[in-house]
């Protein structure tokens, strides 16, 4: 009970984060600063969403298999982050579909 | 605990979306590229979500999938055009990092 | 190369260490492979004869292949990094989550330079990388050692931030331009 309660209260954190994160991706001015958001919001988001799944897990293996999958997206979210950034940075805003 | 976590995840489909407009209006092709950040954190999210709601565990693989995907994707699209490395390609840079590091050792 | 050649000395100090270095290798090999195989297929099926052949085989291939260069990271020093990771990124959560909300939107993104004094390889690639998840900083480009970081407000000091992380994870790892063996 008290499980399910502090789940519904971590997730519903996370969907917070999720919709800042697309408040952010909406607002903010310049490619870079919604890089910020999406990057940063949606992972805090993510995280809080798999510690509420984490009581409800059913063993170890499984909530393991949870942690593993938050390091991954936070590993691939820095990476197509600075990825991006970089290409903009080096290609311009604009650039032509060739 | 099953219609919160549908909710949940139609809450999640909802930002989804939102952020689609984003993607669809740009205007740089930077703001394009981010969809594959937006699909692979949210949708990984959703399927979480999913996988309790459905109550298939399944879905929790697919999730884990989609997160080592995620990089692939962005790396798909920043490389996309096959355009020309610009300056400061990895061997470039490499041979920068000797100098500096040989002129730390000393 | 002086610095590559100086810090094998430092390895190996005889074939024997350099042997033992790895079957340790190998041995963690073995123990991440099945602890991987258990998270994502269940014990059951990691007591398997397949299962168990996999894990030996990812062991053996470890034996076999070349070392790379060795991961100089402090075992000790991981928790705390670990866990100041994960503040900092919820921190960097929470501070973007309430610019995005606020009507008034305050952001002021501007471009700073900053100059790592961190080795290239893993030291600097893990700097670049949770700098993206503090609170208002995103990497953009790397030139030798200069980074672009891109900040979301240039009035919060996003410098000693930067300086507090680097001096971080500068503990994190071994140096390998210190003298050999600094962390006996």
């Amino acid at each position: 009970m008290i499980a399910n309660t502090l789940t519904v209260i971590l997730i519903l954190a996370g969907l917070v984060f999720f919709a800042a994160g697309t408040a952010g991706l909406l607002r903010f001015p310049d490619v870079y600063s919604r890089l910020h958001a999406l990057t940063k919001a949606d992972n805090v988001g993510l995280g809080l969403v798999i510690l509420g799944l984490m009581l409800q897990a059913a063993g170890p293996a499984d909530i393991l298999k949870l942690l593993l999958i938050w390091v991954l997206v936070l590993a691939a979210g820095t990476t197509a982050a600075h990825m991006v950034a970089q290409r903009t940075w080096t290609h311009g805003e604009f650039e032509s579909d060739r | 605990m099953i219609t919160f976590y549908l909710m949940a995840a139609l809450f999640l489909l909802a930002t989804i979306l939102l952020g689609l407009i984003r993607v669809l209006r740009g205007p740089g092709s930077g703001d394009r590229m981010l969809a594959a950040q937006l699909f692979g954190t949210t949708g990984v999210t959703i399927l979480l979500l999913l996988s309790m709601t459905l109550e298939t565990p399944a879905l929790v693989d697919v999730a884990l999938v989609f997160a080592l995907l995620a990089v692939v994707a962005a790396v798909a699209f920043v490389r996309q055009h096959g355009l020309p490395e610009p300056s400061g390609t990895p061997v470039h840079q490499r041979k920068n990092d000797q100098k500096t590091e040989s002129d730390d050792d000393r | 190369m002086t610095r590559v050649a100086k810090h094998r000395d430092a390895t190996s100090r005889g074939g024997l260490n350099r042997a033992r270095a790895r079957w340790r290798r190998a041995a963690w090999t073995v123990l991440a492979a099945a602890v991987l195989w258990w998270i994502l297929a269940g014990l059951d099926s990691l007591l398997e004869p397949l299962a168990l052949l996999a894990v030996v085989l990812a062991g053996a291939a470890s034996l076999v292949l070349p070392t790379g260069r060795p991961l100089a990271i402090r075992p000790r020093a991981i928790p705390g990094l670990t866990a100041y990771f994960v503040r900092a990124s919820f921190l960097g959560g929470i501070d973007i989550a309430r610019r995005a909300l606020d009507p008034r939107l305050p952001i002021a993104p501007d471009f700073i330079e900053y100059r790592a004094d961190l080795p290239h390889g893993p030291p600097l690639t893990l700097f670049m990388a949770v700098l993206s998840l503090l609170p208002g900083t995103l990497s953009v480009r790397l030139e030798g050692r200069l980074l672009t970081v891109h900040v979301l407000d240039r009035h919060s000091d996003p410098e000693s931030a930067l300086r507090d992380l680097e001096k971080r994870i500068h503990a994190a790892f071994e140096d390998p331009r210190q003298e050999s063996g600094g962390d006996q």
